[in-house]
C-alpha cells in the first residue's frame, strides 16, 4: 500500500510540477514521461506483489466529507487492473514524449502532462477506492482530465464538438452511478464497499434495478453498444498516446465497475448475464463492422476497442449466467477470459494505437486510402502494426488467441453442466464469436495490408520516414508483451481464474482442480503453437537451402499485361471491404454524395462515401433534439446574474426546510 | 506423442496431392478426357521446388513470410484431426477452435502477402477470400459444436471417440444436418466450385487463385501443397463425423477412413464437372444458410436434451 502512495504522490507532484512548468518544453516533458515512468514502476511492482500474494491490504482514515471516508484496498482484482493503468501510461508516455516534441511551441505541453499525470492518479485512485463519494470524486477528475487531453487541439471544430460529445457522455453515465450508488447506500446503511458488501442484502427487485443502472453507467465508461458514441467521436485528432490510455485504460475502468458492482451484489439472475451476452454480441458484431467501414485510421481502432469490450462483456456474462446457475466452472472460465482479454486488450491495442500515432505523425494524415507502401519506410513500425493485428484478430499463437479460447470453453462447458435453458446464450456466445473473428481478419487486413504495403498512394506517404527510437520503441515493447503473455497464459490463469471464484461469491479454495485442467490445456496450446514455430523454422531451413544456390529474379507485379499500372489503381481500403458493405448493407449506414458523370457528355464526377454511425445518427441525434427543444422551454430559468442563483438556492433551502420541519 | 500416434498427420501430408489427382481424373473422365496422371501434383510440387523465384519489386518481407507461415499453421492443423479411428496426434478439450483459427492465420498472412504485391487483381481476390471465409467461420463452429454436443466431448478427436462417439441410429438428424453443413465450408474453404473455379483462368473471376499469382518457385510450391493439406483435412473432418464406424481392427478402421477420403474426392470431382459456379453475390447466401443450418442442427440437439 505505502509503494501505491508513494506512486500516487509522485503523480499528483509531477502534475503540479509540469503544469508550473508551462510552454517550457523540456523541463515539462521530462517531468511528465519521468514521473509516469517511475510511478508506473512502482505501481507495477505493488499491483504484481499483489497478485503473487492473493491478500487484501486495507487502508483507512476518517474524512470531513459527508458520507466519505478515506478507504483504501489492494485486492487481486484492484491489482489486476493496475496493472493496464500503470503500465501502459508509462510506455505510452514514452511515445507522448517523443510525438509531442515536435509540436511544443503549438502546445502548452506543461498542462498536457498534468492532466496525463492527473489522469492516471486518478484511475488509480478509482480502482483503490472503497468509499462512494471518494470512488466518484476519482470518477469525475479522471473525465475532466481525460477531457482536456481529447480537446488538445481545441482550435479545431469539429475537436470542440467531439470534445462535448465525450462530456456528455460522461456525465450521462456517471448520473446513471449517482443513482445507483444512492440507492446501495440507502439499502444498506453506509458508503463504504465493505459495509455495503457485508450489509443487508437489498431485495431481488431492487438489486435488478441496481444492476440495471451499473450496466448503464459502467456501460457508457467501457463503449458498449449502444452506448459507445463517444468513443470513435472523441477520438480522431488526438495523438496516439492519449488514444491509447483511453482505450486500453479508461475505457477498462468502466468493466472494473461491472466487474466490482458484481461483488457487491447479492446472488445474480441468469436475465442478468443474458443481457451481458447480449450487449456483448451488440457490441462485438456491430462495433466490428463499423470499424471496417472506417477511412481513419484512429477510428477503425476505436471501433476495434467497442468490439473488444463486447468479447469482455461475452465473458462476463458466461461468468453471470455461471453464477446464476451454479456452475463453478462457467463462472470461472467466463471471468478468467474476459480478465485475460482486459489485460491482452490493453497490449495489443496499445501497440496498435502507438504505432498508428507513429504514422500518422510521419505522414500527416489519418486516412488509410491515401497511405501504401509504409512496411519498406518505416520497418519497425510495420513490425509492431503487424503483430498487434495478429493479436487483436485473436490468432494463435498469440495473446488474443488465449483468452477468446477461455470465453468459447465456457460457452462448451455451460453446455454439459447447465440445463438447457442456460443453452441459448452459450450458442449465441460461439456463433457471435466466431463471425467477429472473421470480420475482425478485414478489418485489420485493411488496416495492416492498405497502410503498409503496396505502392504509397500519396506524396506524403512515398517521402515518410520511420520516425525516432523513442517512438518506435514502445509498441514494440507492448507486442513484445503479447508474446510473453501467451507464452505465460498457463501461469496467468491460475492467477486469474481464483480471482473470478471470488468475483462469483466462491470461495477461492474450491477452484484448483478445474484450474489446474485450465491451466495445462493452455499448456497443450502452447505446446502445438511451439511445434508450428518449430515447423516454420524447418520450412524457412528448406527454402534457403533451396534457394540460396539459385536465381532470383525482380520483376514488377504481374499486371495482367497491362503497360502502365499506377499506384492509384491498387485497391484501396474501401474496395476490400466493399463486399462486405454489401452484404451487411442493413446493418450500416454509409452516406454517400455521386456527382456529375451524367448525360450524353458527362463532365467530371466525383463520388464520396463516408461511413456514419447508427446509432448516432439514428438515434441519439434526433432524441436530443427533441429534448433540447422541449428543454429550450425551461430557458427563461437561466437568467445568467449570481444573485438570481442565490435566490435558487435560498428557495430550495426554504422548500426543503419546509419539507423536512412541515406537518407530515 | 508416439510413433503411432502421428499416423493422422503422416497420412494428410503424405497423400493430400493424391486426393487432388483422384479429383482431377474425376472430373477428366466426366468431360470425357484422359486427364493428368493421379501423381500430376507430386510432379508440380517437386518441379516448383527445383525452380528460382522471382519477386515483385513492390513486395517486402511479409510477402516471402506469407507462404512459409500459411504451410506451417495448415502442418500444425493436422496434428489435431483424427484419421481412421485414432485420435489426432495432440488432441485436447477445444482443440477445434484452435483448428479453425490456425487456418484463419493461414488465411491471413495469405492475403497480407497478396496485399504486398500492390496489384488491384489481388485485392480484389484478397476481399473476396475474406469475405466468405469470415461467413464460413460460424457454420464451421457451430456445426462441430452441435456434433460436440452430441458427444459430449468438444476435440476433434472426441467427435469420433469409439466410446462415446456419435452414432447414426441416435442422431440421424444432427448428423445429416451437420454433413450437409461441413461439405459446404469444404467447398468453399479450399475454394472449389460454386464458390470458387481453381481452373479459371481469367484473373477477375478468380478468388484464391489470384492471391498466388505473384509467386513462384518454392514458395509457390508451398501454396500448392498447403492448399492440398488443407483439402486432405476439411475433407477427413467430415469423415471423421459423418462416417463414426469402429470396428476395433486398426487395418479396417483405416481402410474405411481411406475409403472415406476416396469417397470425398469423388464426390469434389463430381459437384465441380456437373455444377456451375454461383454468381459472386449469392455466395454469402449459401454461407449463411449453412450457419443457419448448423444453428439448426444444435437446436435439435438441445431438443432432445429437452425430452
Amino acid at each position: 500500500m505505502e509503494t501505491l502512495f508513494a506512486a500516487l504522490g509522485l503523480l499528483l507532484a509531477g502534475s503540479i510540477a509540469s503544469l508550473l512548468c508551462g510552454r517550457r518544453a523540456w523541463p515539462a516533458t521530462i517531468i511528465g514521461v519521468g514521473t509516469a515512468c517511475v510511478a508506473g514502476g512502482l505501481g507495477l511492482y505493488a499491483a504484481i506483489q499483489a497478485l503473487a500474494s492473493g491478500q487484501t491490504v486495507t487502508y483507512s482514515r476518517p474524512w470531513s466529507v459527508p458520507g466519505g471516508s478515506l478507504s483504501f484496498a489492494i485486492d487481486p482484482l484492484s491489482a489486476w487492473f493496475l496493472l493496464p493503468v500503470f503500465g501502459l501510461t508509462a510506455i505510452a508516455a514514452v511515445h507522448g514524449g517523443a510525438a509531442l516534441w515536435p509540436e511544443r511551441l503549438k502546445y502548452n505541453l506543461g498542462s498536457v502532462w498534468a492532466c496525463y499525470g492527473l489522469q492516471t492518479a486518478s484511475m488509480a485512485v478509482a480502482v483503490l477506492a472503497r468509499n462512494v463519494v471518494l470512488f466518484l470524486m476519482a470518477w469525475e477528475i479522471m473525465a475532466l482530465a481525460s477531457y482536456f487531453l481529447v480537446v488538445l487541439d481545441d482550435e479545431d471544430e469539429s475537436v470542440q464538438k467531439a470534445g462535448r460529445l465525450y462530456l456528455i457522455a460522461m456525465h450521462l453515465g456517471a448520473a446513471f452511478l449517482f443513482a445507483m450508488f444512492l440507492l446501495l447506500g440507502r439499502a444498506s446503511g453506509s458508503l463504504d464497499f465493505a459495509a455495503i458488501a457485508a450489509g443487508p442484502a437489498p431485495s431481488q427487485r431492487l438489486a435488478d434495478l441496481l444492476f440495471v443502472l451499473g450496466l448503464i453507467g459502467f456501460g457508457t465508461k467501457a463503449g458498449l453498444m449502444p452506448m459507445h458514441v463517444w468513443v470513435p467521436e472523441a477520438h480522431p485528432r488526438a495523438p496516439g498516446f492519449v488514444l491509447a490510455v483511453k482505450s486500453c485504460c479508461i475505457v477498462k475502468m468502466g468493466v472494473y465497475g461491472l466487474i466490482r458492482l458484481l461483488t457487491m451484489l447479492p446472488e445474480p439472475q441468469a436475465w442478468w448475464g443474458w443481457s451481458l451476452i447480449t450487449l456483448g454480441a451488440i457490441s462485438g458484431l456491430w462495433g466490428i463492422l463499423h470499424a471496417l467501414t472506417q477511412r481513419d485510421m484512429n477510428k477503425l481502432l476505436a471501433y476495434s476497442t467497442v468490439e473488444n469490450v463486447g468479447i469482455i462483456a461475452l465473458g462476463l456474462g458466461a461468468g453471470v449466467v455461471g453464477m446464476a446457475g451454479h456452475s463453478l466452472i462457467v463462472a470461472v472460465l467466463g471471468f478468467a477470459g474476459a480478465l485475460l482479454h482486459v489485460l491482452n486488450h490493453s497490449l495489443m491495442k496499445g501497440a496498435l494505437f502507438l504505432s498508428a500515432g507513429s504514422v500518422i505523425r510521419a505522414v500527416g494524415t489519418r486516412e488509410i486510402d491515401r497511405l501504401g507502401g509504409l512496411a519498406r519506410r518505416m520497418p519497425w513500425v510495420a513490425v509492431s502494426l503487424v503483430v498487434g493485428a495478429v493479436a487483436i484478430v485473436g490468432l494463435p499463437p498469440l495473446n488474443g488467441f488465449m483468452s477468446e479460447f477461455l470465453i468459447y470453453l465456457s460457452a462448451f462447458r455451460n453446455d454439459e453442466t447447465l440445463s438447457t435453458e442456460f443453452a441459448i446464450p452459450a450458442v449465441v456466445t460461439v456463433a457471435s464469436l466466431a463471425l467477429i473473428g472473421g470480420l475482425a481478419a478485414i478489418a485489420f487486413c485493411k488496416l495492416v495490408g492498405i497502410t503498409l504495403l503496396g505502392e504509397p498512394r500519396s506524396e506524403s506517404a512515398e517521402n515518410a520516414r520511420q520516425p525516432s527510437g523513442w517512438m518506435v520503441a514502445p509498441p514494440l515493447l507492448l507486442v513484445f508483451g503479447c508474446a510473453v503473455v501467451a507464452a505465460l497464459a498457463p501461469q496467468l490463469v491460475r492467477t486469474v481464474a481464483p480471482l473470478g471464484a471470488s468475483v462469483a461469491h466462491l470461495p477461492a479454495d474450491r477452484v484448483p482442480v478445474e484450474v489446474e485442467q485450465l491451466a495445462s490445456l493452455l499448456a497443450r496450446i502452447i505446446r502445438v503453437a511451439g511445434t508450428g514455430i518449430l515447423v516454420f523454422l524447418v520450412l524457412a531451413a528448406v527454402r534457403w537451402v533451396l534457394l540460396s544456390r539459385r536465381e532470383i529474379g525482380r520483376a514488377g507485379t504481374w499486371d495482367c499485361g497491362y503497360a502502365q499500372p499506377t499506384a492509384r489503381m491498387q485497391y484501396t481500403g474501401s474496395s476490400l471491404v466493399g463486399p462486405v458493405v454489401v452484404v451487411f448493407a442493413e446493418m450500416l449506414h454509409i452516406r454517400s454524395r455521386v456527382e456529375g458523370a451524367r448525360g450524353l457528355f458527362p463532365a467530371a464526377g466525383s463520388v464520396q462515401t463516408d461511413p456514419a454511425d447508427v446509432c448516432l445518427d439514428d438515434i441519439y441525434t434526433p432524441a436530443f433534439g427533441i429534448a433540447g427543444r422541449l428543454l429550450k422551454r425551461l430557458n427563461w430559468i437561466q437568467q445568467g446574474t449570481t444573485q438570481v442563483y442565490v435566490l435558487y438556492i435560498a428557495l430550495t433551502l426554504v422548500a426543503l426546510l419546509v419539507w423536512q420541519l412541515g406537518p407530515r | 506423442m508416439t510413433i503411432e500416434s502421428l499416423l493422422p498427420p503422416i497420412l494428410a501430408l503424405g497423400l493430400s496431392p493424391l486426393m487432388l489427382g483422384i479429383t482431377n481424373r474425376v472430373k477428366a473422365l466426366f468431360a470425357g478426357r484422359t486427364g493428368p496422371p493421379l501423381l500430376q501434383t507430386y510432379y508440380d510440387l517437386a518441379r516448383l521446388l527445383g525452380k528460382g523465384a522471382v519477386y515483385s519489386r513492390t513486395t517486402t518481407v511479409l510477402f516471402r513470410l506469407g507462404p512459409m507461415i500459411g504451410l506451417a499453421a495448415i502442418v500444425t492443423a493436422s496434428l489435431l484431426v483424427p484419421f481412421g479411428g485414432r485420435p489426432g496426434t495432440m488432441p485436447f478439450e477445444g482443440d477445434l477452435i484452435l483448428f479453425a483459427y490456425l487456418l484463419g492465420l493461414a488465411r491471413l498472412f495469405t492475403v497480407l502477402a497478396a496485399l504486398d504485391t500492390g496489384s488491384a487483381f489481388e485485392g480484389m481476390g484478397s476481399s473476396r477470400e475474406l469475405l466468405f471465409s469470415a461467413l464460413a467461420e460460424p457454420a464451421l463452429l457451430l456445426s462441430l459444436v452441435a456434433v460436440g454436443h452430441e458427444v459430449g466431448s468438444f476435440s476433434i478427436s472426441g467427435l469420433h471417440n469409439p466410446v462415446s462417439g456419435i452414432s447414426w441410429q441416435v442422431s440421424a438428424i444432427t448428423l445429416v444436418l451437420v454433413g450437409v453443413v461441413l461439405f459446404v465450408v469444404f467447398l468453399s474453404e479450399n475454394s472449389r466450385i460454386p464458390v470458387d473455379d481453381p481452373n479459371t483462368h481469367l484473373e477477375l473471376t478468380m478468388i484464391h487463385e489470384v492471391m498466388v499469382l505473384d509467386h513462384s518457385g518454392p514458395d509457390f510450391a508451398f501454396i500448392l501443397y498447403g492448399a492440398s493439406v488443407k483439402l486432405w483435412l476439411l475433407a477427413s473432418l467430415l469423415v471423421a463425423v459423418v462416417v463414426p464406424m469402429h470396428s476395433g481392427y486398426w487395418a479396417v478402421d483405416l481402410a474405411t477412413g481411406l475409403l472415406g477420403m476416396f469417397g470425398m474426392a469423388v464426390a469434389l470431382g463430381t459437384v465441380e464437372s456437373v455444377m456451375a459456379r454461383l454468381r459472386m453475390s449469392l455466395v454469402p447466401e449459401l454461407l449463411v444458410g449453412a450457419t443457419v443450418v448448423a444453428g439448426l442442427a444444435l437446436m435439435i440437439g438441445y431438443g432432445g436434451a429437452v425430452r
